[in-house]
């Protein structure tokens, strides 16, 4: 496939995936013209267990994603991720018809953010629960998008240590857990 | 609860589902395009590829890019005249 017939094949992806009309089609055609850019240079690891066409798409489409990520959260600090993602204390969120294990498992939750976390995986986990993505995460803390996932992964690991030292067991936090769907 | 913060549900289902080891976002990036053709193609990805899958259940930022792609490769099959998949 020549590079002109390949850069057309990765707007024609992008437009689908992303929509023209939401950023115009000048982005769409900044990510291609990027992504061919490092698809040329690394060209060599292309192992052969996808058809070429789907690892170059999957280059521009991280290409296209990462632009759009960054721009959303550009004048964003790290602190002002973290307070989106707060959760506020039971006092702040009790109302008449509120299910009593969902505020117990919410303050569990909300009280191990707090006391088990070090600042670094509390400031991950609540930028991740204010819907930040990992590599701008990463990009605030200065390093990569697999030192993010540790962090929220040795989290998430806290989390449910605390969860289940609270004397909830996996059946019955799932069973609080469907009611969230029924409930809101 | 749910819809004060919606993320929270999911933060404490991933949280009972965590696996002792689990590797980042960037290590799986690079099979993203495998596990791609093979769902286009409706065919169940190999063993070898099974860590992709169980990462995206894991991970909503990479899921999220694992269905633009496959959006995409739609969009590009459209382009190129050719069916879907491996
Ligand atoms: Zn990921």
């Amino acid at each position: 496939m020549a590079l002109a017939d390949l850069r057309a094949t990765l707007v024609a992806g992008l437009t689908r995936a992303f929509g023209q009309s939401d950023f115009g089609s000048t982005l769409i055609e900044d990510a291609a013209q990027e992504a061919l850019v490092r698809i040329v240079d690394r060209i060599q690891s292309f192992r052969g267990d996808s058809r070429f066409v789907t690892w170059a798409m999957a280059i521009a489409t991280r290409a296209m994603l990462s632009h759009l990520r960054r721009a959303h959260w550009k004048n964003v600090s790290l602190d002002e991720m973290a307070a989106a993602g707060l959760i506020p204390p039971l006092a702040a969120v009790v109302s008449n018809d509120e299910n009593l294990d969902r505020l117990r498992l919410l303050e569990v939750v909300r009280t191990s953010i707090e006391n088990d976390l070090t600042e670094r995986q509390r400031q991950t986990i609540q930028a991740e629960l204010a819907g930040v993505p990992p590599e701008v995460i990463a990009e605030r803390i200065g390093t990569n998008r697999n030192a993010v996932y540790k962090l929220v992964h040795d989290a998430r690991a806290r989390l449910r240590r605390a969860i289940l030292a609270a004397g909830w067991t996996e059946t019955s936090v799932r069973s609080v857990l469907k009611g969230f769907d029924t409930h809101g | 609860m749910a819809e004060r913060n919606p993320g929270v549900k999911a933060l404490v289902e991933q949280a009972l589902s965590v696996l002792p080891q689990e590797l980042g976002c960037d290590s799986y990036a690079e099979y993203l395009a495998a596990y791609a053709d093979y769902r286009l193609g409706g065919k169940m990805p190999p063993d070898s590829l099974k860590g992709v899958g169980e990462h995206l259940d894991r991970c909503d930022a990479c899921l999220e890019e694992f269905k633009l792609l496959l959006d995409a490769m739609q969009g590009a099959d459209n382009h190129l005249g050719e069916p879907s998949g491996r």
